[in-house]
């Protein structure tokens, strides 16, 4: 911190970091805890990872995080996939209607969950998705598609005109375009809005417990959701503490590995 | 090389008319510059030629052939933006041959194309870079040589050295113009700067409110401007204008009187029409001469001295409160404050009717 900080911003920075960390960190002092030990308040735990071997060495764990990285992955390429193209022509055509569209799409992705959840179980028997990890991409894409296109027409629109017209002038029909030269100028924007779409997939909880009835279908939230004790009167918070760190992790690798790729300034010298 | 003819284009937009019939015929080789305040309808007519905007009625022909409805990649045409419109993600290189590559031009041709017009305009030792990493003038240069490298038969320019500073702008103008001797192709040239249009072109093209006002090549709009908007946009320092009444005479030359009773004759062939009529008499700041005795027609005390060096600009208010600009020798010795006398030589004075047109081409 620079020296000369006034104190009032020093206080609200640790204030916020406290807010921000401190549940994490609790989480962490819990999943070092086993048996009575869990009840102490005290805000220190001797690192103890009996609770990770055993989430660890269920075989059930690693599958339903299998199936949580298969969703989340499949919704975020299709909905990449799905959202370019509309993105384009939403943001850098103009034709009518077009206003309309867009406004549609934010209102879909403002909907809360609860609201189509029973209209989407009803499709979802009738396609015959129930209880497969099919009927939890469907759901998730409900939601991701809206939010994908929404974003990405934002970093189109954001591109200077005069390049398009340059490259029609050179030959690009609107497919060339958009792969030659929109595409690898709005990288940053279509990794960020792929990543976020993955972690929202990777953390969705009510469509996965809606739509998934037995293990081969389940995903990571429902599963630490789903996660109990052999007795009735014991909650393993141990367990489900060091079961949901280990969930964050892969988000956590991924935005670190594309992290450079996010990167602005990608456009700088295009005009001007 | 291409023969290029516009045929009473125009182009509408929600009703508006932004070029209203504009019929014009340009000849192979010829660097054709339009020039106009913002918002006459220059650049429009350019991304018209260019096949970016469609052409709401009229005929575009190039050697011949109607353009109307070709794809702008199919016009053999290149355009230079005012934005330069680089690649960014590409360097220098691939900027350029991006064009050749989509025309599946082979390897061995296009990295001669390529060497050569970077060879001309001096981007050898950037070739591998990106746009980013390159000052203003180096980008435009960008700019034109990926325009160069396809060998068009035409080369539009958007007010290409708008975003330079003067020096540098001044530099690319005589850079442009040796280009287009060496190059030969046909050159449409957008600009709002009359000095750029007056040093680069063959012919000037003026433009105001979406329609022509005169073509001409620049020394015969500077001599002979069709009408008092011409006469004022071309030539800096600005024309001086200052209204006149013309009295009838028996003579075959006009005789007008100005404000504060001075009369002069202009060698202009009288009309009767012009008599009793508001008309406007123009003359240019480097025709005014400072006189004294009985030539000196016009007294006026000195406002604003501005030493350019070879020359001095006077700013002079007369009696009647109307300011004329005077072009003097550099070392002239004047004084804020001081009254100058000096008088219009009537072989100079431009005489504009009611309605701006000029009286003058009888003469």
């Amino acid at each position: 911190m620079r020296p000369g900080s006034p104190f009032p911003r020093r206080l609200a920075l640790a204030v916020a970091l406290v807010q921000t960390l401190f549940p994490l960190y609790w989480a962490l002092v819990t999943s070092f805890r086993r048996g009575p030990q869990l009840f102490s308040t005290a805000p220190f735990a001797r690192p103890d990872f009996g609770n990770y071997r055993q989430v660890l060495s269920d075989p059930s764990w690693w599958r339903d995080a299998a199936n949580s990285l298969l969703s989340a992955s499949a919704v975020g390429v299709i909905a990449l996939l799905l959202a370019l193209p509309a993105a384009y022509a939403l943001g850098r055509m103009s034709f009518r209607g077009r206003g309309v569209i867009l406004a549609l799409l934010l209102g879909c992705s403002m909907l809360p969950q609860i609201a189509i959840l029973s209209g989407l179980f009803t499709l979802i028997s009738r396609l015959g998705l129930y209880n497969r990890l099919g009927s939890l991409i469907f759901a998730d894409l409900f939601f991701a598609l809206p939010f994908a296109i929404w974003l990405l027409a934002g970093f189109f629109r954001d591109l200077p005109r005069d390049l398009d017209e340059a490259a029609m002038l050179d030959g690009c029909g609107v497919l060339r375009r958009l792969t030659l030269i929109h595409m690898p100028l709005i990288w940053p924007g279509i990794v960020a809005t792929g990543l976020l779409t993955f972690m929202n997939c990777w953390n969705e909880f009510l469509f996965a417990l809606t739509f998934t009835l037995s293990d081969s279908a389940r995903t990571l939230p429902v599963s630490i959701g789903l996660i109990s004790a052999p007795s009735r009167f014991e909650l393993p918070f141990g367990i489900i503490m060091s079961a949901s760190l280990l969930a964050t992790l892969p988000p956590i690798f991924l935005v670190l590995l594309f992290q450079h790729r996010i990167a602005a300034g990608l456009t700088a010298g295009a005009v001007k | 090389m291409a023969l290029v003819e516009l045929k009473n284009i125009r182009k509408t937009y929600h009703a508006a008319e932004i070029v209203r019939g504009v019929s014009l015929t340009i000849q192979p080789g010829e660097f054709v510059v339009f020039v106009g305040p913002s918002g006459c309808g220059k650049s429009t007519l350019l991304r018209m030629i260019a096949g970016l905007e469609d052409i709401s009625s009229g005929e575009l022909l190039m050697d011949g052939r109607v353009m109307n409805a070709v794809e702008p990649a199919g016009r053999g045409l290149a355009m230079v933006f005012q934005s330069y419109a680089l690649y960014p993600h590409m360097t220098v290189r691939r900027n350029m041959e991006f064009g050749l590559r989509l025309a599946r031009m082979p390897d061995a041709e296009r990295a001669k194309r390529v060497g050569e017009v970077a060879r001309i305009l001096k981007l050898e030792p950037y070739l591998d870079c990106k746009p980013g990493a390159l000052s203003g003038g180096q980008r435009q240069r960008v700019a034109i040589g990926r325009a160069i490298v396809r060998h068009p038969k035409l080369f539009l320019f958007d007010e290409p050295l708008s975003n330079l500073d003067a020096e540098l702008r001044g530099h690319m103008r005589v850079e442009l113009a040796t280009l287009h001797r060496r190059l030969g192709a046909t050159t449409i040239y957008v600009t709002h700067d009359q000095v750029e249009a007056m040093t680069m072109a063959d012919r000037i093209v003026v433009l105001r409110d979406g329609a022509i006002e005169q073509v001409g090549t620049p020394l015969e709009l500077y001599r002979r401007p069709c009408n008092r908007f011409v006469a004022g946009f071309i030539g800096s320092p600005a024309m001086n204008f200052l209204p006149l009444t013309v009295v009838p005479t028996e003579t075959h030359e006009v005789r007008v009187e100005l404000a504060g009773g001075v009369s002069l004759t202009l060698p202009i062939h009288y009309q009767t029409r012009l008599v009793g009529i508001p008309a406007t008499l123009g003359i240019r700041p480097e025709h005014v001469r400072i006189a004294h005795g009985d030539e000196a027609a016009f007294r006026g005390n000195v406002l604003a001295v501005e030493h350019l060096g070879a020359l001095t600009l006077v700013h002079v208010r007369l009696p009647d409160d109307r300011m004329v600009v005077i072009q003097a020798e550099g070392d002239a010795d004047l004084r804020i404050g001081a009254d100058l006398s000096f008088a219009f030589p009537a072989a100079h004075c431009h005489l504009f009717d009611a309605a701006g047109v000029s009286c003058a081409l009888a003469g």
